[in-house]
């Protein structure tokens, strides 16, 4: 009744007989002609971290809109746990992101509700029964390390607790797949490693990670796997590790280039 | 949808109480329109039942032969469909009829005899039986001939649909408009909170649960608003319509009972409608997939 209860047949095949992000010669054109990706190439496997770096333009940004089809590709293919989004309905849009957790640079909390209120508005949407969501909410909000400020407002938190609460309300829903679009940028180094330390938790725990940051710090102090875009390309993609910072601090050294665009200039 | 029902509410009434003002503006709005739309149909029923009295005062005459057998002539006009009444009129009244109207300018004196013959007044049931009537009537022995007011009859009927569809436009206008204003007027809350929105698709709700606290909100106060208007539209016909009938008595004015028990739920509903409409129209400019 009302469109509330016919969720469309959707489940991610998350059993790791197929990638969990899977991207085929994609393009993404804007309305405006700019071409935002050319002839995107990828493939991130189950359980995976995965940093995607480039500066601001370079495409990190619309390449995680596709995965949560906030964007729909030009002409290519975007799978996600072998789910072709370019066919996703509308309507199933809701479902996919029950199972595709996203956080932000700028936190995106409901500033009239408390942190546990906040976690628990992505539970209350998907109607999961009452009784059973304080103790989910509690649980995630352990995991972040928020438990003694579950009813606080965000106005009443630090950037890097609010972030937190917005990686427990992500992570409520227990998703396969957890997107960071610059998640520490307006964080202090600090607050920034708690993140990083908590992102690589949720990994531990089994689910892909996607970050996107132009922090080569935090990236080369990780080192995991890195996919560096430029102007729309896909130019690198290293290898666990493969990545460290250079040491003036002001650019790339590629230890062991992975692919064969090594050539082109970071 | 029970499940849902109480977090649909507790939203309706949070952000009622955080944007009291915007509120104010909604209800307003849905309020003075009504009250234009409320008026304008008290106008148009009005209006109407002008031009229905006036076509009553059209009837058929049918003139009879001086032989004609009075009674059967009045039985057969009473079988034909559409006849309400036939009221008999004598020569003699008829006579006395027209030297009145005349106001003196004949003089029965002045007739050797009376030239007049008798005559039914056939009343009928609506403008629209007129010509069958007359047609049938004419038929009848010892009818010699028939007169109806084929022309005025015409106008009125003319008037009358004319009446009808000028109010029917202007009715839809009014609604149209009605649904536009309010939508705008809700945008603003709407938009106030497309932050909000954003985030509730983010996290994944579903399209209609997103909608549904904003249209219950837009009920909500499309209720209050045309409460308030149909309340002092009601209020005002029922004081204002009996003194006019004292003062104007010629001119058919439609009963408060027979017009409000009508007209005041229909506003109600509109208003309803209206506000539900609206926000609905205006929290899908801010609903992108």
């Amino acid at each position: 009744m009302f469109g509330l209860f016919n969720r469309p047949e959707l489940e991610l095949d998350t059993s790791g007989n197929v990638p969990m992000v899977d991207i085929c010669e994609l393009d993404l054109v804007y309305e405006n002609g700019h071409q935002a990706l050319h002839q995107v190439n990828l493939q991130i496997q189950k359980g995976e971290f995965v940093f995607l770096v480039g500066t601001t333009g370079s495409g990190k940004s619309s390449l995680l809109k596709l995965l949560y089809r906030e964007l729909r590709p030009s002409s290519g293919n975007v799978l996600v746990g072998g789910l072709d989004l370019g066919d996703l309905a509308r309507n199933e849009v809701p479902y996919l992101r029950r199972s595709v957790g996203v956080i932000f640079q700028d936190f995106r909390l409901l500033g009239n509700k408390t942190a546990a209120e906040n976690v628990a508005y992505a539970l209350e949407i998907t109607g999961t029964a009452k009784r059973k969501i304080p103790s989910r909410v509690a649980q995630v909000l352990e995991l972040v390390g928020l438990s003694d400020k579950a009813k606080r407002l965000p106005s009443q938190l630090s950037g890097g607790e609010q972030q937190r609460v917005a990686i427990a309300r992500s992570l409520v829903n227990q998703p396969s797949l957890l997107l960071a679009d610059e998640p520490t940028g307006n964080l202090d180094p600090d607050s920034t490693w708690d993140i990083m330390q908590i992102l690589s938790r949720v990994q531990n725990a089994g689910t892909t990670v996607v970050v996107a940051t132009h922090n080569q710090q935090v990236v080369d102090l990780m080192r995991k796997r890195v996919l560096v875009m430029k102007r729309g390309h896909l130019v690198h993609d290293l290898a666990r590790g493969a990545y460290r910072l250079d040491g003036r601090g002001s650019g790339l050294h590629v230890d062991q280039p992975s692919t064969p665009f090594s050539a082109v200039e970071l | 949808m029970m499940g849902y029902s109480g977090y649909f509410f507790r939203e309706v009434l949070t952000n009622i109480r955080r944007s009291p003002l915007m509120s104010v503006a909604s209800v307003t709005t849905v309020l003075v329109l009504t009250l234009i739309l409320g008026y304008f149909t008290a106008l148009m029923m009005n209006l109407e039942a002008l031009a229905h009295s006036l076509l009553r005062e059209v009837q058929v005459v049918a003139y009879l032969d001086d032989d004609a057998n009075r009674v059967s002539v009045a039985q057969q006009l009473d079988r034909i469909p559409g006849v309400e009444e036939a009221h008999f009129v004598s020569k003699e009244t008829a006579l006395k009829k027209l030297v009145e109207r005349m106001q003196g300018r004949i003089k029965v004196d002045d007739l050797t005899r009376n030239p007049l013959p008798d005559s039914y007044e056939v009343a009928v049931d609506s403008a629209d039986s007129l010509e069958l009537v007359a047609k049938r009537a004419q038929r009848i022995a010892g009818v010699s001939y028939v007169k109806y007011g084929e022309e005025i009859a015409q106008r009125m009927l003319r008037f009358n649909s004319l009446v009808r569809t000028v109010g029917v436009v202007i009715l839809g206008l009014l609604f149209l408009s009605t649904v536009l204003i309010v939508s705008n007027t809700i945008r603003l809350t709407v938009f106030a909170r497309r932050k909000e929105i954003e985030i509730m698709q983010m996290v994944g709700a579903a399209e209609w649960f997103i909608r549904w606290p904003f249209i219950m909100e837009g009920v909500l106060q499309g209720l209050v608003g045309s409460v308030v208007a149909a309340t002092l539209v009601g209020g005002s016909y029922s004081l204002v319509v009996p003194k006019l009938m004292q003062t104007i008595t010629f001119l058919p004015i439609v009963q408060a009972e027979d017009l409000l028990p009508m007209l005041i739920p229909a506003l109600i509903f509109n208003g309803a409608f209206v506000g539900g409409l609206g926000s609905l129209l205006s929290v899908n400019k801010f609903l992108k997939v």
